[in-house]
């Protein structure tokens, strides 16, 4: 149903009615209340508090963000393991993507559900699946010592390899989604033309399907870097001290030094960090490869 | 001997691979629920003995019970509200063409790009000025706007998919917008709505991070395990683990399959 006014029946009212009439736009006022009093809002009082000093507007909160110190380093370091983890999810998750684009559609939807599941599965379960595989006591050194690779549990859990083997887990589904959505549209007669044409299989896809399906990775790279930013729960239960992430740092501020304004800042500035790197990497692929995220699968 | 290596990749590594790959995403999540009818007090694997213990332990505590019915309530709540107002956006932005649908469509992406921290934080400054702190109805809304997107694009590939010429030629023969709607247009969706429902009531239902932030005294399941987890990890958290994952299992292969009946149906 898309028009809220009576469509008369001559065929000069039918051709008006095919036009999107305007009454019907109020279906998107709910939408856009809820978004500006639940989503706007608050995102806007973050940026007005990170600019509140002592005595109105004022840069220290940015200052104390930014100055040489804990913060930074621990910025970084955010930024370094948002960019390893977003690396590892598409050098995983490609040859998978590439599997599933090239299964039949009919057994392809339940692989596809499968890969996909996890994502629906709380973040604190997952974690604890870790922590049951990595732990003292856990799957892989009962395993070691079992055939007796070691004879004392490794220190697995509480380490780096443990956030990052943790946060790809959780993010894989979503690359894997991202980059296989983008090999479906890619039309296999060129590959077909391809091998026609002389061309080994190899050389077909390092020429045309790669190429083509590189849009998406660049995509799925960026979806996975963001949302592994915002990153909270894993760094804190599987990860030590030094794999203290920005929203860990945030909620400390909030909950236990009550200092609101440098958690503000520290919050917008992973938001503008965040923006930069993913439209510097949007940016430096359009000008390497001439396409967009989104054309180059066209 | 390129071609050869090339083609037998396809046929034997890349399937191997791609097992490995879900026994990666899978196996630490299957590998809860045997923690949980382990009789140890602290984790160890392999699981020793078995008992039902830990889900006692859970069923008898108010603590727990309280948290689990906290989050339903609010899941529940949020899951309508993102389900109405996301299904009525997307009447507007399934359609083709449409000014406001290409102007609204990457607004609504926002809550998906900003990380969740950041509106936690402000969820918290805005509550803290509003006297709504530990507010069930509050939290509730703003999981509706993290649910948002998912339903609007669930919702609004359904309506793409089936067109609006059956609505039309309903409003041609004198239905009014809403019947048209209510007759016409919901039941060819109603697989869509349904799958976008269950799906809004999970985000809410393992939303930690905002929670944490406003709720207060006023613990959700998130929050009753995330603390659990962090101070003595017990196997209370491997049974209540277990349940969220049969259920989360049997609420998508459910909603998968009333999706897939309808498009059998549909031809």
């Amino acid at each position: 149903m898309s028009d809220g006014v009576a469509m008369p029946r001559d065929g000069k009212g039918a051709a008006r009615g095919r036009r999107a009439p305007l009454s019907s736009l109020w279906l998107l006022a709910p939408a856009a209340v809820l978004f500006l009093f639940v989503f706007i809002l608050p995102v806007g009082e973050v940026a007005l508090w990170s600019v509140q000093g002592e005595a109105g507007l004022s840069a220290e909160n940015y200052e104390a963000a930014l100055g040489a110190g804990p913060y930074r380093t621990i910025l970084f370091g955010t930024l370094q393991l948002s960019f390893g983890v977003a690396c590892a999810c598409i050098l995983v998750g490609y040859p998978a993507a590439y599997f599933l684009a090239s299964r039949p559609p009919r057994n392809r939807t339940l692989l596809l559900l499968l890969i996909l599941t996890p994502l629906w599965v709380s973040v604190l379960v997952r974690t604890f699946g870790w922590i049951v595989v990595l732990g003292r006591e856990g799957l892989v050194n009962s395993m070691l010592i079992g055939i007796g690779a070691v004879d004392g549990p490794l220190q697995m859990l509480y380490t780096r390899g443990a956030v990052y083997i943790a946060m790809v887990q959780v993010l894989l589904p979503v690359a894997i989604l991202v980059m296989f959505s983008t090999m479906t549209t890619i039309n296999r007669s060129l590959l077909m033309a391809s091998r026609i044409l002389g061309a080994s299989p190899w050389r077909g896809f390092v020429h045309i399907f790669l190429p083509l399906s590189a849009g998406g990775a660049v995509n799925a790279w960026m979806l996975t870097f963001v949302l592994a930013l915002g990153f909270f729960i894993t760094p804190a239960l599987v990860g030590g001290p030094k794999e203290t992430m920005i929203a860990n740092l945030i909620a400390t501020q909030i909950t236990l030094t009550l200092d609101w304004g440098l958690g503000s800042a520290l919050g917008m500035v992973l938001v503008v960090a965040g923006f930069a790197v993913v439209g510097a990497i949007a940016l430096l692929f359009r000008r390497v490869t001439g396409l967009s995220g989104h054309g180059g699968s066209r | 001997m390129k071609r050869s290596l090339w083609e037998k990749s396809g046929r034997y590594l890349l399937p191997v691979y791609f097992v490995g790959v879900l026994l990666y995403l899978l196996l630490p999540l299957l590998l809860v629920i045997p923690m949980s009818i382990s009789e140890t007090r602290y984790l160890k694997f392999p699981p020793q003995g078995f008992t039902f213990r830990w889900y006692q332990e859970f069923f008898a505590s108010a603590g727990w019970i309280d948290a689990t019915l906290r989050s339903v309530l609010i899941a529940a709540a949020s899951a309508v509200l993102a389900t109405a107002i996301g299904t009525a956006a997307a009447l507007v932005l399934s359609r083709e063409g449409s000014k406001a649908a290409r102007a609204a469509g990457p607004v609504f992406l926002g809550p998906q790009v900003v990380p969740v921290i950041i509106l936690a934080l402000g969820t918290l400054l805005v509550f803290s000025r509003f006297g709504l702190y530990g507010s069930l109805w509050g939290v509730a809304l703003v999981h509706a706007v993290l649910a948002l997107p998912f339903v609007t694009t669930t919702v609004s590939g359904a309506l793409r998919q089936t067109g609006d010429t059956l609505a039309r030629a309903a409003r041609v023969l004198g239905a009014r917008p809403h019947e048209a709607f209510w007759h016409v247009t919901l039941p060819t969706i109603r697989p869509a709505v349904i799958s976008a429902a269950v799906f809004a009531f999970f985000i809410s239902f393992d939303e930690l991070v905002i929670a944490l932030f406003v709720m207060g005294q006023n613990e959700t399941l998130p929050m009753r395990i995330w603390a659990d987890m962090r101070h003595d990890l017990t196997p209370v958290v491997a049974a209540v683990a277990t349940l969220l994952i049969v259920v989360t299992f049997a609420a998508v292969f459910m909603s998968d399959l009333i999706q897939r009946r309808a498009q059998r149906r549909a031809g």
